[in-house]
């Protein structure tokens, strides 16, 4: 999710890398078993559990009853709705806001960032309190009586939940797009339609198919919104959560589970084995300071217009679950008051108090995590790079509905009883995030001239010195960067913590979907509007102390 | 005042199909702002068809904006811009008859080298048989027809601008446009890329005009060179011209090693001038000097070409320097032996005089009290900045 995804290649890594022998120098060795374990623990035990779980009953059960093959096919069906709309949607932001003449790119920027730092179900919730029977819209303006709950809605909530993903990933390829072949193209004749059409679009195909690909896995592992605003449309994972929390029937929520895996897993494979190697991006240069050419007028104007309406939505829907935070009662009672607040912070403080210390402890862990890991596979030479590799990007491709049950059966019996901890929580939120903070930090590290750390090698330090000197100080960048961007994701995910929490570790999210499921829109909306609060504080204190960009078009 | 220059005999011989030497690109007191900072100021400039033309400066000098400025990408802010005697003024870069080979190649990398070459063409909707043909005719000019299909990624660099260079050429413009096409190669492919890129100029005549930062470049290629500071022509002429007669210090300075030695102006007369450098003296012909030499006492900066003195040792008399007509005595402070010449740093009244020895093989590696001697032409004299 990151728009940094440098790709590794085998073949262009300095021979130097090998300099130093596994056999002579113990801490390679050492540091691969430190990252190989915990990944054997952490992903490959509780996958390898959930798939054996299910017996052929259930397989038999889930390829014959309705009720299953329903859920299956909403599940596609959305996904496949919500990425061509969020692709597209994200296309049209990352492509005007890369033309130099398009006006208005703060506002639009500022608000693509909202949907990223908070949960995505909030669209949901919003949706609901715009647009469904007691809508502001719907009820409180037009009095007209419609419902936001079915696949209708499920669609429109998930669109403004990812197009901004999908805009991220986009802007990273336009980005790096040369402009001088777009004058090329001009100059030889070609006109603007023309140069967009056999010049950008085609180089661009690669980008769009992997925003897409990444909208599909979100979208298809999405438990929130289907749960919030879903209603009669069931997908799979909210039948997952039905099948354990509601039927005691684990079998069958793990062949559900499995089943989402299948569709994320190849869109993963794909992503890695096709997407990323047709990437064409620029040999050199920025085009000596050439600006892209700019858009058309009437193009310019009609982009400009579509963009309005879709942040103006965005706008909108924060709007809603912070006035929703202080109205009465919701679609009856507009006046303002604190009572939702005071529910918040006499009964709900500690579900909040679990998510931020869960998700700094997810944050601090997958930061370290990931930038050892990064060090190990960019600076030294083993058998199986490529399958290190593969096994740290691993977590990416796993719906947060298959880690929250695989981790059910994992850890609920010896060797690790972890059910009903913390930890089994922190670490479900980290393992997730460890692809996009290993990117990252590979992305650091190839900054990094390795002559640097072979001087220091020459000077007479050991790898762990040289780790510690020299590397560790390089990285900090790598290494904030994962902790702020895991902290923030781990206090807006759902879909896993939600089979963990327990009595004592119940977490914001989840506190919020219970309360909106039993129609306390008031309180789920105070406690979202908290939530916000936090990690847009979060978000903004990293910008202003001098972070690098996080969550920007 | 080209014509009392002794041009090298392989410029004159251009096929032109116009009228070569006739005006052909005209910038009339062009301006180019970009809000407060002026890039292009005042710049006038005529370059003749059939010429091989550079544009050439440090970064930031206002090159680059003044071709692209001719390829119709950016409007200049005023003044007048002719091609063929014909007003460009809101004319887009297609509607020109021009076409640009840039830095980076821009070589589409979605498509195969024919395909890069076609584009234009295509793009101006030609039948395919006459498309291909003309493709086929240009790819078999540059020998790249066994590089047809591939991808442009797949060639070397020195290949890709060659491909770039097709897909404008085959457009047939009046103008070529080149902006610093050999910087992203290395060293010495860029002298050999350089040596084809003006063969297949001269074969064709094409008028162009060459954007560079490498003033060897420049001189190599050129028929004229514009030599451009801070937006502002300095000196518009032969290679020759600007080598050995600079019109300022900047151009004295970007061209060519040079020593600066601050000297005083001792006495003037209608046909010499004597300038002292601390205690010694040496006197030029009026004509040479460069500048509006106001009056006696004021100081001015003498340029001098290192290749041009003599340097002889102290010890072997004055002869021994051959016939310079003046002379000054200095001290050897550091010497560098790069084979074909020596190349000595030597102090004279506690300033700087770079001396290149072509001949190290004559007189050894000289140090101590040495005798320099410099035929009165070849020195200029630049006023004070």
């Amino acid at each position: 999710m990151s728009t940094v995804t440098p790709t590794l290649d085998n073949g262009k890594r300095s021979r130097l890398t090998g300099v130093v022998s596994a056999f002579k120098d113990p801490t390679t060795i050492i540091a691969i078993v430190v990252v190989t374990i915990p990944l054997a623990v952490m992903v490959l035990y509780p996958v390898v559990n959930v798939l054996v779980q299910p017996a052929i009953e259930h397989w038999q059960t889930f390829f014959s009853r309705t009720r299953y093959l329903t859920t299956l096919r909403n599940s596609l069906v959305m996904a496949a709705l919500s990425t061509v709309s969020a692709t597209f949607v994200g296309f049209c932001f990352a492509y005007a806001l890369s033309r130099p003449n398009f006006p208005g790119k703060t506002f639009f920027r500022v608000t693509s960032i909202l949907p990223l730092i908070s949960p995505p179900f909030v669209a949901g919730l919003a949706l609901i309190l715009l647009l469904g029977r007691r809508g502001i819209i719907t009820h409180g303006l037009l009095g007209v009586d419609v419902s936001m709950y079915g696949w209708h809605g499920l669609w429109l909530a998930q669109t403004m939940a990812y197009y901004p993903i999908a805009a991220m990933t986009l802007s990273g390829v336009l980005k790096s797009l040369n402009p001088t072949l777009e004058y090329a193209a001009q100059d030889l004749g070609q006109s603007r339609w023309g140069i967009f059409k056999t010049v950008v679009l085609p180089m661009t195909i690669p980008g769009i198919a992997g925003a897409a690909l990444l909208v599909s896995m979100l979208s298809l592992s999405d438990f929130g919104n289907p749960m919030v605003i879903g209603g009669p449309f069931r997908v799979m994972a909210v039948e997952a959560y039905v099948q354990v929390v509601g039927m005691q029937n684990l079998g069958m929520a793990a062949a559900i589970s499995v089943v989402l895996l299948v569709p994320s897993l190849l869109f993963f494979l794909i992503q890695r084995y096709w997407v990323g190697r047709r990437q064409y991006t620029s040999v050199s240069g920025k085009g000596g300071g050439l600006d892209p050419i700019e858009l058309p007028t009437a193009v310019k104007w009609a982009l400009f217009a579509f963009l309005s309406f879709v942040s103006l939505f965005v706008v909108a829907i924060f709007v809603v679950i912070v006035w929703g935070a202080f109205a009465r009662t919701w679609g009856f009672d507009w006046s303002l008051t604190l009572d939702n607040f005071e529910f918040t912070f006499l009964a709900r403080l500690g579900h909040i108090w679990n998510s931020v210390r869960f998700s700094l402890a997810a944050g601090f862990g997958t930061a370290v995590f990931a930038v050892i890991a990064a060090y190990v596979l960019l600076r030294k030479r083993f058998v199986g790079m490529k399958a290190f590799d593969f096994l740290v990007v691993l977590p990416a491709a796993l719906p947060g509905t298959l880690v929250g049950i695989a981790y059910i059966f994992a850890f609920n019996r010896p060797p690790l009883v972890l059910t009903g901890t913390g930890l089994i929580i922190i670490l479900s939120m980290a393992i997730r995030n460890v692809p996009v903070g290993y990117r990252t930090a590979l992305a650091g590290l190839q900054q990094i001239d390795i002559s640097i750390e072979e001087s220091a090698a020459d000077g007479g330090a050991n790898t762990f010195q040289i780790l510690k000197d020299i590397t560790l100080p390089l990285l900090k960048t790598a290494f904030t960067v994962t902790l702020v961007y895991t902290f923030v994701r781990s206090m807006n995910t759902v879909s896993a913590v939600v089979f963990l929490v327990a009595a004592g570790t119940n977490v914001a999210t989840t506190s919020i979907l219970g309360l909106s499921e039993h129609g306390y829109w008031g309180e789920a909306a105070a406690m979202a509007t908290i939530l916000i609060a936090i990690t847009s504080s979060v978000v903004i204190a990293f910008r202003v102390l001098g972070g690098k960009r996080l969550f920007e078009l | 005042m080209a014509d009392s220059i002794i041009v090298p005999a392989q410029t004159r011989q251009r096929s032109d199909a116009g009228t070569p030497g006739s005006a052909h690109v005209e910038l009339k007191n062009l301006y180019k702002h970009f809000g407060e900072v002026v890039a292009v100021n005042d710049l006038t400039l005529t370059i003749e068809r059939g010429s091989f033309t550079c544009l050439l400066g440090p970064s930031g000098c206002g090159k680059t904006t003044t071709l692209r400025m001719i390829s119709g990408f950016m409007e200049p802010t005023s003044g007048e811009l002719l091609i063929s005697g014909k007003s460009q003024r809101g004319i887009p870069p297609h509607l020109r008859n021009t076409s640009i080979v840039f830095q980076e190649y821009a070589l589409f990398p979605h498509m195969t080298v024919r395909q890069n070459v076609g584009y234009g063409l295509k793009v101006h909707k030609t039948p395919k048989v006459e498309l291909e043909k003309r493709v086929n005719r240009i790819l078999d000019f540059i020998g790249l027809t066994a590089m047809a299909d591939r991808s442009p990624s797949s060639l070397s660099g020195g290949q890709q601008q060659r491909v770039a260079l097709a897909r404008s050429l085959v457009m047939e413009p009046e103008v070529l446009l080149m902006d610093e096409p050999l910087s992203n190669l290395d060293a010495k492919l860029r002298v050999k890329v350089r040596t084809e890129l003006k063969d297949i100029q001269r074969r064709l005549g094409i008028t162009t005009v060459y954007v560079t930062h490498d003033q060897e470049e420049a001189l190599a290629m050129s028929d004229k060179i514009a030599v451009m500071n801070d937006g502002v022509l300095q000196q518009y002429g032969t290679p020759w011209e600007l080598y050995f007669k600079p019109d300022n210090r900047f151009v004295a300075d970007f061209i060519g090693a040079n020593a600066f030695v601050r000297v005083r102006i001792k006495q003037l007369s209608e046909a010499s001038v004597q300038l002292g450098i601390g205690e010694q003296s040496i006197e030029l012909p009026r004509k040479t000097v460069a500048m509006d030499v106001e009056k006696q006492g004021a100081a001015a900066i003498l340029s001098l070409r290192p290749e041009s003195i003599h340097i002889s040792s102290a010890k072997d008399g004055d002869e021994a320097a051959g016939n310079g007509s003046w002379r000054l005595v200095g001290t050897v402070a550091m010497h560098q032996f790069l084979g074909a010449y020596v190349r000595y740093w030597v102090q004279v009244e506690g300033q700087e005089v770079i001396i290149d020895d072509h001949n190290p093989k004559v007189r050894g590696i000289l140090s101590g009290e040495v005798v320099l001697r410099l035929g009165e032409t070849e020195a200029q004299l630049f006023p004070v900045e």
